[in-house]
């Protein structure tokens, strides 16, 4: 599947881009709002992320020129505005969803695939690590053959180190993907929530998935 | 209406009106009253003159005999000439030498018993020199009585002539004057006040026209917009030209929040998106030492911080302009209360408090759903940031007519009572030493929750007591029949 990605900060855009095809996308990054639009028309791009403010040809002009020349592929905005009126310019500009800045990986991941209607589940609709197995339809969760009831939170931040297994996810990403980004607990509320998870999976088993990197946050690895 | 200007301006208008009326009414009474005195003066001075002369020509030699007696009014010693020229003269006439009447005229003998002594006995107390003129009243008329002396004598002494004429006319001028005035004084407020009403329309009119401009620019929003300046009057022309100049400078300040909402945006959150990714992306190189990704990690919790602050600030800006736009779509309040009660109960493990779940009802509103659940943790962290260990926070959610309502309710510190108007304004904090240790951020959380409980039509209340702990009730309206996503 290939992305077009339209962004004029090198950092963001560079940041979009290696995240994107680590989830096995391909690709283009352009700066510039001309030279997006060209490539755009003259690409078969399955999915266009677009800055809202770009030099050369601002994003609300290249987003209303490919609606206007017939681009039907699906448009993901970049927007600082978070304003409701300012979103439903866009969307009305021919938008099909919007990211506000600043953004977690994670969210952008999530709207793309949303968007490119890849649904998680031809990816794989389980994941294992080790005998711990995951159902991502059922939200079944078996290691060694035995089920674990988890609670809606176990099962969220679970599936999310499983989906990130052997990489160190920290309290922040894993607090922002299991409460949503205006969340300030105060606590690590992580830290309690891993214990429970510690004792639902790693209790009656020698070998330990969960393991703690101090000041980070946390790693399944199999 | 009354107590609007014109309403006043009316009364007052009114009140003076008739004010002045009356005492001119008075005043041309009074002097109706004087000229009308001076003319019964004149006329009963007249006609004494006249019985002086009557008298004169007939010769006082011929009085020399009791003229009258209280028997008979008819004289009997006048000549008969006098005597019927004497009677001729209109009015109550009495001639007495000094100590009793000697004519008394048909008029005075026609008088009932008691009248005419009444009478006599006046105009016999009026025979003192500084006394010539009084009112006298009997049963059948008031009188005007003056009294004069003849110039001839009898055995040296003057004779006096009384001469009396009605004065009942007069007083009854006055009376009816005063008593018809006192009626009109209704009708005159009444006109005056419907007088002063349309004039004061007219005049007051360039003022409703200001405050009628004023009126649709407020309802519009449309602080571009300015308001005519008639010059019709100058007054209200120097009140127009500042209202524009005030107005000129509201616009440009509100003009430059907005830019400054929108520039803040952009400006406070593009280097946060570019300090998140270039975080992200360390944090997801491999074989990051330890202490480097935990570094990361701290940079990355402070950024996520800075970006919900930049957000709340932002929000609330855009609240103080009274915008309220949200998102809205049908939002199932029972996941959220329930998803409260699993964040409460981590959240309560850590801090050692119990969380209770209370009756929780299937109700469903119309709303942001990020946004509601961003006002419930909010109230939720806060009740458990304020209970000590071994309390309770217990969470439930019901429907309360056609309202639903989140209760969060804990046995913490509580608030007091004068403390509890504050707890929504922004940066305001509690005393600190009462929360435990941690960071407590920046204050806006309750604000937050509050705009977005007011943005979907709700309210928060608070019921505390100091020592025994916290409720509070979130109320949102449910979802209507019909009602769907709009924005």
């Amino acid at each position: 599947m290939r992305v077009l990605v339209i962004e004029d900060d090198p950092t963001v855009g560079e940041f979009v881009k290696r995240g994107l095809e680590e989830q096995r996308w391909t690709v283009d990054l352009v700066a510039d709002g001309v030279e997006g639009e060209a490539l755009a028309r003259s690409q078969p791009y399955d999915l266009v992320i677009l800055d809202l403010r770009l030099p050369g040809r601002p994003g609300p002009e290249v987003l209303r020129n490919l609606r206007a020349r017939g681009f039907e592929r699906p448009v993901l905005v970049l927007t600082a505005q978070d304003a409701v009126d300012a979103k439903v310019e866009t969307l009305r500009a021919g938008a099909d969803d919007y990211v506000t800045k600043p953004f977690a990986f994670e969210e952008l991941l999530a709207r793309v695939e949303a968007l490119a209607r890849r649904p998680r589940a031809l990816a794989s609709p389980r994941i294992a690590v080790a005998d711990l197995e995951i159902d991502l339809d059922s939200h079944q969760v078996r290691r060694a053959g035995q089920a674990i009831e988890l609670t809606p939170k176990e099962f969220l931040v679970l599936e999310y180190l499983a989906r990130h297994a052997g990489r160190v996810m920290s309290r922040t990403l894993i607090t922002e993907y299991a409460w949503g980004y205006h969340f300030d607990p105060g606590t690590n509320i992580v830290d309690v929530l891993i214990t429970h998870l510690r004792k639902k999976i790693d209790a009656a088993h020698d070998r330990k998935l969960i393991t703690t990197v101090r000041g980070v946050g946390y790693v399944l690895k199999g | 209406m009354f107590w609007s200007l014109r309403g006043r301006l009316t009364a007052l208008a009114a009140l003076s009106g008739a004010g002045v009326l009356l005492a001119l009414t008075v005043i041309l009474l009074s002097a109706e009253r004087t000229a009308e005195e001076r003319e019964l003066r004149r006329r009963v001075d007249e006609l004494a003159t006249i019985a002086d002369r009557l008298i004169a020509q007939g010769g006082v030699q011929r009085f020399s005999g009791v003229l009258v007696t209280a028997d008979s009014a008819r004289p009997q010693a006048l000549s008969a000439a006098t005597g019927r020229l004497l009677a001729a003269i209109p009015g109550y006439l009495i001639v007495a030498d000094a100590a009793r009447p000697l004519y008394i005229s048909p008029t005075v003998a026609d008088l009932g018993t008691r009248d005419r002594e009444t009478l006599v006995q006046a105009v016999t107390g009026l025979f003192e020199p500084d006394r010539q003129a009084a009112f006298v009243q009997l049963e059948a008329a008031r009188l005007y009585v003056r009294v004069r002396f003849t110039a001839d004598t009898i055995a040296g002494v003057p004779l006096r002539i009384a001469v009396g004429m009605p004065s009942d006319g007069l007083s009854l001028v006055r009376l009816d004057g005063f008593a018809s005035s006192l009626v009109a004084i209704p009708l005159l407020i009444l006109g005056s006040a419907v007088i002063a009403f349309s004039v004061l329309g007219t005049g007051l009119r360039p003022l409703e026209r200001l405050a009628r401009q004023l009126e649709a620019i407020q309802h519009g929003r449309s602080l571009h917009r300015r308001v005519a300046i008639e010059g019709d009057a100058e007054e209200v022309d120097r009140l127009a030209e500042t209202i524009n100049a005030m107005l000129e400078r509201l616009e440009t300040s509100f003009a430059s929040l907005r830019r400054f909402t929108a520039d803040a945006s952009h400006e406070l959150k593009t280097p946060l998106t570019v300090l998140r990714a270039t975080l992200e992306r360390a944090m997801q190189q491999p074989n990051v030492p330890a202490e480097q990704l935990a570094a990361l990690e701290d940079a990355l919790a402070n950024t996520a911080r800075m970006a919900d602050l930049v957000d709340s600030l932002l929000t609330l800006a855009r609240a103080d302009e009274g915008r309220f736009d949200l998102h809205r779509e049908p939002v199932a309040m029972e996941p959220l209360v329930v998803e409260m009660l699993e964040t409460a109960t981590i959240l309560g493990e850590a801090a050692g408090i119990a969380v209770r779940r209370l009756d929780i009802e299937p109700v469903t509103v119309l709303g942001d759903p990020d946004r509601l659940r961003q006002l419930l943790l909010n109230i939720v962290t806060n009740a458990i940031k304020y209970t000590p260990r071994g309390g309770t926070v217990s969470i439930g959610l019901e429907r309360r007519g056609e309202q639903a309502a989140v209760t969060i309710d804990d046995t913490g510190v509580g608030i007091a009572s004068v403390d509890v108007p504050f707890i929504f304004e922004r940066f305001w904090r509690a005393d600190r030493a009462r929360s435990r240790g941690e960071r407590g951020g920046l204050g806006l959380g309750l604000s937050i929750a509050e705009w977005i409980a007011q943005a979907h039509g709700g309210t928060i209340t608070v019921a505390s007591r100091i020592g025994r702990g916290t409720t509070f009730t979130v109320q949102l309206p449910l979802l209507r029949d019909g009602e769907s996503a709009a924005s």
